[in-house]
């Protein structure tokens, strides 16, 4: 049997934006949570931090799994909304596969956080228009013109309460990352010849083992 | 939880030493939360409290979140724990996918899809 291997998948947007909503829908086992601290490295914000070593604030984050095969298991994890648990979004996005920007259309500024912190990581991501009932259908184009999207970033409506709709958001983020190593690849290939043989995994001969 | 702690209390303050205890040795932040781990050993041995209930959680490879939600314990002590068994022996970890392991997302893919 091959050694496991895990991977996993960042779903943000503002509170009540349907995170967990949309966790519960895609994931195999019911969301678990669970709480990370603040601790030193979040310093800044409460009185409270102000104490060397102290830990007085924690925050929940809710996650699911997805298990894709007999070797790979897929996380996904909801970011904190609050801004000020960035230190928590480093931790959870360091390594992520890629993210989805789940968007309130009847709050829409409330996703700039999320947005930002993406693509000042580089961690691919697409937007994913959340239909509440009642919220109007918002053109898609509409939302991208009024949040000033780049055309490059995939972004589609769904529903979270929708198992159908939120794979169908997983798989245009799939492909959007896969374009995205493929970007990549060809941009160290142009940039240093040396290097590329490395990057370029398709092409690459099996290594000997060691 | 107040971690003012002597010699003579710390045995009662185990949720506060692993902090202390693995201070220089493997460090527990490179430990991502969807790493999985699992237990490299048959029995606990002499393993205490929260350290105990860590390695008998995971007969099976588990990643480091889920086990700190299934044992109700938050995630900063567990990853410390965690970091503490694997340099003990009492448990190992798996690979992480790379964010540009395009097998491991067509694959991702292909389940989806299904």
């Amino acid at each position: 049997m091959s050694r496991p291997v895990s991977a996993k998948f960042v779903i943000s947007g503002g509170f009540g934006a349907g995170k967990t909503t949309y966790v519960t829908s895609v994931s195999e086992i019911k969301p678990l949570r669970t709480e990370g601290e603040m601790t030193s490295k979040g310093i800044g914000v409460d009185d409270g931090t102000k104490v060397p070593g102290k830990t007085t604030t924690t925050v929940a984050m809710d996650f699911g799994r997805l298990t894709i095969d007999e070797s790979l298991v897929v996380y996904l994890f909801g970011t904190p909304g609050q801004d000020r648990f960035g230190f928590m979004w480093d931790d959870l996005s360091e390594g992520a596969l890629g993210a989805i920007v789940l968007v309130d259309t009847r709050r829409l500024d409330e996703c700039y956080p999320a947005l930002d912190y993406f693509e000042a990581k580089g961690i691919p991501f697409v937007m994913a228009l959340n239909q509440f009932q009642g919220a109007d259908e918002h053109d898609i184009e509409e939302v991208r013109y009024a949040l000033n999207i780049d055309s490059a970033v995939p972004m589609i409506h769904c529903d979270a309460r929708k198992t159908d709709s939120v794979r169908n958001v997983m798989v245009r983020l799939c492909h959007h990352v896969l374009s995205r190593i493929s970007e990549q690849a060809a941009e160290s290939k142009d940039s240093s010849g040396s290097d590329a043989e490395e990057v370029d995994s398709d092409d690459a001969v099996p290594q000997p083992a060691g | 939880m107040e971690p003012d702690t002597d010699d003579a209390s710390a045995a009662e303050n185990r949720l506060i030493r692993p902090y202390m205890v693995t201070r220089g040795r493997t460090a527990a932040s490179h430990l991502s939360v969807e790493m999985l781990v699992v237990a490299k050993r048959q029995d606990a041995g002499d393993l205490a409290d929260e350290a105990r209930r860590i390695f008998n959680a995971c007969p099976k490879p588990v990643a480091i979140a889920e086990l700190a939600a299934r044992i109700d314990l938050p995630l900063g002590i567990t990853r410390v724990l965690v970091a503490d068994l694997v340099d003990s022996n009492y448990l190992k970890t798996f690979d992480t996918a790379a964010s540009d392991d395009a097998d491991i997302v067509r694959r991702i893919l292909h389940a989806l899809e299904k």
